[in-house]
């Protein structure tokens, strides 16, 4: 028997469901609605970042003329953790939307919404990994014991576009004629981060400043454990999770109390 | 079955900016200006077990509305709104489909988020395509669907051996009458 009370303050609805059945079936058909199915789904996944990297490569190396180490796989480094970052944003921008005949249909755990999103686009992220190892091979670096550390920066990037999708979801609702402004405003944050060229290329009075962004912080462990092979600095992890930790305390609960009214804002 | 809803003095209350959008309370303190209307104000009814309803009136009389409040689509502004037993609704004319997804797709979705384990949804597919009377179509995007067709998938998910309260509103009318 499920028993539910619905009013001014509380609107709750027990569920059988485990929350990961939730989640997974979000992701699942987001992943569906976002990137279609079949081999043109994964070829897409695979050429996005290669075409991203190849824009800046050429205009790092010849156009700039600015090479350093390995400039496409330091640029790779930027850009396949950005990438999960800005689509996660431009997917919390819609997701309500996207979802607005369920919204309007049924009740169920919307707190998931933005996590769903977040994981969809790791999976894409996934694919694009991909990239990293190539270019490792073609600039003739070898793996070290630092490539372990892998798993721990996709986690921190993951955080960060996780705790920027909660409040990019609110914004999306609350200001709708924003979205691509608010894109536009996340993608300038690649270019005030080392994210064609590497923080020590950049000139001393600004690496300072430049370490606050904490896309900084990720672009440069990848460069450290997959150039460097070295384990990253304890800054490049700890400025981004603590972006993180201020964004989800800040935005989460406003989430939450938001979350209630989604239905009167997609009204048919 | 044992499920009823009671609603005392229920509200629900829209908020627009000075655009005429609908907004959040948290935004109608930032925007300032702006106005109000209630979509619902007073409603005390109780509905017991084996009780069919139906709720009839004028076009934005609040009839939708109040489907979703029961449904817990909508949270009551004013007033308290009690619910018990297992719901399933029907209520947006899109039934709760996602048009880039299969029927298949959907009927899975739709069965996790009404309360099915993924592996309980999955294995009520059969079930659901059988009563939903799509054959081959349950395996094209929703997208392709005509209302008819949207409204008998939407059906067939909610529509469950184990619904103690089903929630239609006008979606039906694009059912066939069999």
């Amino acid at each position: 028997m499920l028993r539910a009370v619905l009013g001014a303050a509380t609107a709750r609805r027990p569920s059988r469901v485990p929350r990961r059945d939730t989640l997974a079936a979000l992701t699942h058909s987001d992943l569906r609605a976002r990137y279609g199915r079949g081999r043109a789904r994964v070829v897409k996944w695979l050429l996005d970042p290669f075409f991203a990297v190849g824009v800046y490569l050429v205009l790092v190396t010849f156009v700039l003329d600015r090479p350093g180490d390995a400039p496409g796989l330091s640029i790779a480094c930027a850009v396949v953790p950005f990438q999960l970052v800005i689509t996660s944003i431009a997917n919390a921008l819609l997701s309500v939307q996207l979802r607005r005949s369920i919204v309007l249909n049924m009740a169920f755990d919307r707190m998931l919404l933005p996590l769903s999103g977040v994981l969809t686009e790791a999976v894409a992220m996934g694919a694009s990994l991909v990239l990293l190892a190539i270019l490792m091979a073609c600039y003739g670096i070898a793996p070290t014991v630092a490539v372990l550390w892998l798993p721990v920066l996709v986690g921190v990037t993951f955080a960060l576009s996780v705790s920027i999708a909660y409040p990019m979801t609110v914004v999306g609702l609350w200001y709708p004629d924003l979205r691509l402004f608010v894109i536009s405003a996340g993608r300038t944050l690649f270019f005030v981060a080392p994210g064609l060229v590497a923080l020590d290329q950049v000139p001393e009075s600004a690496q300072g400043w430049l370490k606050l962004n904490p896309l900084t912080g990720i672009f440069e462990s990848f460069r450290a454990v997959l150039i460097h092979g070295r384990a990253p600095a304890a800054w490049e992890l700890a400025i981004p999770l603590a972006w993180s930790a201020l964004l989800l305390l800040t935005a989460f609960p406003l989430y939450r109390a938001e979350q209630r009214q989604f239905a009167k804002m997609v009204e048919e | 079955m044992s499920a009823s809803v009671r609603a005392s003095g229920v509200g629900v209350r829209f908020l627009f900016d000075r655009d005429r959008r609908v907004v959040t309370p948290r935004l109608a303190r930032l925007r300032r200006r702006g106005t109000e209307a209630w979509g619902l104000r007073e409603v005390t009814f109780t509905i017991a077990a084996g009780e069919a309803v139906a709720l009839l009136g004028r076009s934005g009389a609040g009839k939708t509305t109040l489907l979703r409040v029961i449904a817990g689509v909508l949270p009551a502004d004013e007033g308290v709104m009690e619910v018990e037993g297992r719901v399933a609704s029907l209520l947006s004319v899109g039934a709760g489909l996602m048009a880039p997804l299969t029927g298949r797709e959907n009927a899975t979705l739709l069965g996790v988020l009404s309360g099915h384990t993924r592996r309980d949804a999955r294995r009520r597919l059969g079930t659901v395509r059988e009563r939903s009377g799509l054959g081959d179509a349950f395996e094209r995007p929703v997208s392709s669907y005509s209302q008819g067709m949207r409204a008998r998938l939407g059906f067939a998910a909610a529509d469950e051996p184990d619904t103690e309260l089903l929630l239609l509103d006008e979606v039906h009318e694009a059912l066939d009458h069999e």
